[in-house]
């Protein structure tokens, strides 16, 4: 089964905004910014799709390994795809004949951060810049990757970059705000474009997202899409609350949910690795009849890496952390309940909530521990507004 | 003027004798004329296969010459104003300029005209009298009297092309495209618009745009079976007078109502209970009712984007329960349950699904939820659905759809020639918007509806030699086990050897071979199994 690869959207689909994104010149440096479900990836494959049709070298760059399977999968022929590090470390060799730089690692999991200013010196002493293919360069979720990185490319002469993000779903520290990239790439504000109109969610699912929206100037959070008359909608999302001790029934509704369109792909996102390997366990011994067969169900975290199908539907499991930039038809959050607040600034937890519930096509629901110690804390930043996030027992 | 590019693609519909009214059409009458627009409002109108109003676009129109007088297509006669060209590229810096070429070689019927005098109404083509300039046409006509497409210059042509490829439903293939420079250098300095008309007449779309969306799914659900073949035939050419139903047609609540919907847009009315009638023929009046006020109440809402048509069906039956007969209120609240369950964590199989609600109306409804779109529906089986089941649902669909949300894949089908089921589906639409409208817009003769595959071959009095062969070929290509052969040998001894893995039997003289079709088998495999896309072209051509 392929239902999820991507398909071409329809003229009706795209924005206007869009549509002047479509139009940018084959050549030169362009910057798209806009929130959650605005579309940014869609131009950034159709712009990936066109230089593959035309002949172009081309590469499409990616924050990382799950994304660039997921670009990977969606796309409907083979996609030129690299995570931005790895590449951008085997070019720094290929033309500097040195290794990239780096810091000594002070996370216990080893990682040691890239030295760019030592970098930026390395390139700066060679005499000449050697002559290499440069390709066409289309780099998604372009706020994750640090600004010295551009600043590099720049001066390594790569001339065309299309570049979307969004500040307000960066992940890394080494983060590029929208000035800086635009800085870098010496494009003028005025020529960046905006994408506001949500093509993702739904109007339920764009406004319970809307809730958690912290606000960032930089990126606008994208225009609700029209309400429906009545605003008290079935398809509100739910905040289940369970037993613990019945996870087992949860589970088979998950799996009855994956039945009835096993072409669709779940994302379960959970708090922590604890959660995720509990949901992982059961989900995957729980026994019950359904129409199709058993839907694939597969998680993922730092240091492994499977073969995710994208492509395929199915239940994936993964923690908050690395579902930016997915995109699901049903989105769950696993046991929300075990998420940290901080009374004194819950903005941290609700920018992650804001980033999971608009990962979601059509529908979120939420999974909460009945009696769970953490609720009041977590109740600080959920809706109190029944038509906004409905509550029912399981 | 001479078209001087490269032309692609043949004519987008199959060219039928025209009426012989070449009497009252004098010297003067323009066979084209020029409708001037930008490249994503052409496309726009290809995908939705209608030369259409502002209104039509929705969210995504781009002010073009079309806005000038809403309502109306205003076609140039001869050359186009600069005026004209400038407003179609006004509203943003990427918009190019195109025209596309119209035949009105075929169109009839009461127009405006701008002409020395202001604007007039006539009859065209009758009263064109050859001075005017410009034909204000009542909206929408069918794309299919685009004669071709036409860009100042070939890199205009090649970004267009790039562009349309962006897109699922853009079928430029389907029309010619060339350059025509002097058409663009040499525009005329007459002012646009010239005048201006206040009045802004609604001109019907979305029902007619369902309708399309219904005949292409009927279409490609009319393997199904007699009853299949018989909806999609009443969706393109519809029967006048309801004692010309089948039987199976007329006793089904849906597709009983299938052929007034088709002609006129509108739900059938709420038929009045006689006393004591009984709990079916309640039930049937219910369903049809709940169907189609459905379907309008779906399109009544169509600009509501970000709200999910699921959402639209129970906001739709959470409103209508309160009229339904107390006697029957019960199924149609379980039925509401139901629909509304499949918005939260599941508690059923589809299968658990499908056998609590056993009526199509019920299940189209429960497909309705559980699958996005046509491409989604034509991928699903299930066995518990028969065949009323996949119409109602089909029908569901394609008013949900729409013909512009079909994909071009489902646009057309294997053997049928380029844009044929187009041509046929936009000449019908406008064909059902002007009778909505009440105007008496003629685009011309009609062509003719794409025969479902089961139709060509299932001929109620038996197979000829032609439709034969041609299930043979299509059995042979799809591996079904419907043949079988009777080979009948004159008297004699016969040698029968093994080898090579087989057994040959030498005899003389030539054997006579019967292979033998179990047309119920067939009619079956045809019905449920998938047809091979490479056989069905071949067998298409065998039928035609």
């Amino acid at each position: 089964m392929s239902g999820r690869s991507f398909k071409l959207p329809g003229i009706q689909d795209l924005s206007k905004d869009q549509d002047t994104v479509l139009a940018l010149p084959r050549d030169g440096r362009h910057f798209i910014v806009g929130g959650p479900g605005t579309g940014k990836t869609v131009v950034a494959l159709l712009r990936a799709r066109r230089h593959q049709r035309n002949g172009d070298p081309y590469l499409f760059l990616v924050f990382n390994h799950i994304l660039n399977q997921a670009s990977r999968q969606l796309f409907d022929a083979e996609l030129d795809s690299e995570t931005w590090m790895r590449w951008f470390h085997r070019l720094f060799l290929k033309i500097t004949g040195e290794s990239v730089p780096k810091h000594a690692s002070k996370d216990t999991d080893g990682f040691e951060p890239i030295d760019w200013n030592r970098a930026e010196d390395v390139i700066d002493a060679m005499p000449s810049v050697p002559d290499f293919e440069r390709p066409f360069l289309v780099i998604d979720e372009g706020q994750d990757m640090p600004p010295q990185f551009y600043g590099c490319l720049v001066h390594l002469g790569f001339e065309n970059f299309f570049v979307v993000a969004d500040q307000n779903q960066q992940i890394t520290e080494e983060n590029s705000n929208r000035a800086d990239i635009a800085n870098a790439l010496g494009i003028d504000a005025n020529e960046v474009i905006e994408l506001k109109a949500n093509h993702r969610n739904t109007w339920p699912v764009a406004r319970l997202a809307r809730h958690f929206y912290t606000g960032d100037p930089a990126t606008p959070p994208p225009d609700l899409p029209m309400q429906p008359k009545d605003s008290a909608t079935a398809s509100t999302p739910i905040l289940y609350c369970y037993d613990e001790t019945k996870l087992d029934s949860v589970a088979r509704r998950i799996l009855l949910t994956a039945d009835q369109d096993p072409r669709k792909l779940i994302g379960v996102l959970v708090p922590n690795n604890s959660v995720r390997q509990r949901y992982f366990d059961t989900l995957r011994s729980v026994n019950v009849r359904l129409d199709n067969p058993q839907p694939s169900v597969e998680t993922f975290h730092s240091g492994h890496r499977p073969e995710l199908a994208f492509n395929q539907g199915g239940i994936l499991i993964i923690n908050a952390q690395a579902c930016k930039g997915l995109e699901f038809d049903t989105v769950i959050l696993a046991d929300v309940d075990e998420h940290n607040v901080r009374a004194s600034d819950p903005d941290p937890t609700k920018r992650r909530f804001y980033v999971m519930v608009a990962r979601a096509r059509e529908r979120v629901l939420m999974l909460m521990k009945r009696d769970a110690a953490r609720v009041r804390y977590l109740e600080t930043i959920l809706p109190a507004d029944r038509t906004v996030l409905r509550r029912e027992e399981l | 003027m001479s078209v001087t590019g490269e032309l692609f693609g043949p004519l987008p519909i199959p060219e039928t004798a025209p009426p012989d009214d070449s009497a009252r059409r004098s010297v003067a009458t323009p066979q084209v004329a020029f409708l001037v627009t930008n490249h994503p409002n052409l496309m726009y109108m290809l995908a939705a296969g209608l030369v259409m109003p502002p209104a039509g676009f929705g969210a995504k129109y781009y002010r073009d010459p079309l806005a000038s007088f809403p309502g109306r297509i205003p076609l140039f006669v001869g050359r186009v104003p600069k005026a004209a060209i400038r407003l179609a590229t006004s509203e943003r810096r990427h918009l190019k300029p195109v025209i596309a070429e119209i035949r009105l070689d075929e169109l009839s019927g009461t127009v405006q005209a701008i002409g020395p005098g202001g604007i007039r109404e006539i009859r065209f083509p009758d009263e064109f009298h050859g001075a005017e300039s410009v034909l204000l046409i009542p909206a929408p006509l069918p794309v299919s009297l685009i004669k071709s497409i036409l860009f100042p210059s070939p890199d205009e042509r090649k970004t267009f092309n790039e562009t349309a490829a962006d897109f699922g439903n853009v079928p430029v293939r389907d029309f010619r495209r060339g350059t025509r420079k002097n058409l663009f250098a040499k525009a005329s300095d007459d002012p646009w618009p010239a005048t201006r008309e206040e009045a802004n007449p609604h001109v019907p779309l979305q029902v007619p745009q369902a309708a399309g969306g219904i005949m292409a799914m009927l279409l490609h659900q009319a393997h199904r079976g007699e009853l299949a073949v018989d909806a999609c035939r009443q969706a393109f050419d519809p029967y006048n007078h309801a004692d010309d139903y089948p039987g199976a047609l007329a006793g089904d609540p849906i597709l009983s109502a299938l052929s007034d919907w088709i002609q006129s847009g509108v739900a059938p009315s709420p038929t009045h209970l006689a006393k004591g009638a009984d709990r079916e023929n309640m039930r049937h009046m219910l369903h049809q009712r709940l169907f189609w006020e459905f379907v309008a109440h779906l399109l009544s809402r169509e600009h509501d984007r970000g709200v999910n048509a699921e959402e639209i069906l129970l906001e739709f039956l959470h409103g209508a329960l309160g009229a339904v007969d107390e006697r029957l209120k019960p199924g149609a609240e379980k039925l509401y349950e139901t629909l509304r369950s499949l918005a939260g964590l599941a508690g059923a199989t589809p299968s658990e699904l499908f056998e609590q609600r056993q009526t199509p109306m019920a299940r189209a409804m429960i497909l309705f939820c559980l699958r996005r779109n046509c491409a989604d529906l034509l991928d699903f089986d299930h066995p518990a659905l028969r065949e009323p089941d996949w119409l109602a649902a089909a029908i569901l669909f394609g008013a949900r759809d729409g013909w512009l949300g079909m994909p071009r894949e489902l646009r057309t089908l294997p053997g049928l020639s380029r844009g044929e089921l187009a041509a046929a589906v936009s000449h019908r639409m406008a064909r059902l918007a002007h009778r909505m409208a009440g105007t008496d817009l003629d685009p011309g003769p009609c062509p003719p509806r794409v025969r479902p595959l089961r139709e060509l071959l299932g001929e109620s009095d038996g197979w000829r030699a032609r439709e034969r062969s041609a299930a043979l070929e299509l059995s042979r290509a799809c591996k079904w086990d419907c043949v079988s052969t009777r080979v009948s040998f004159t008297k004699g001894e016969y040698r029968m050897t093994v080898g090579g893995g087989s057994v040959h039997i030498d005899l003389p003289g030539e054997p006579r071979i019967s292979p033998k079709i179990d047309r119920d088998l067939f009619f079956e495999y045809l019905a449920n199994g998938r047809v091979d896309s490479r056989a069905e072209a071949k067998v298409r051509k065998l039928l035609r």
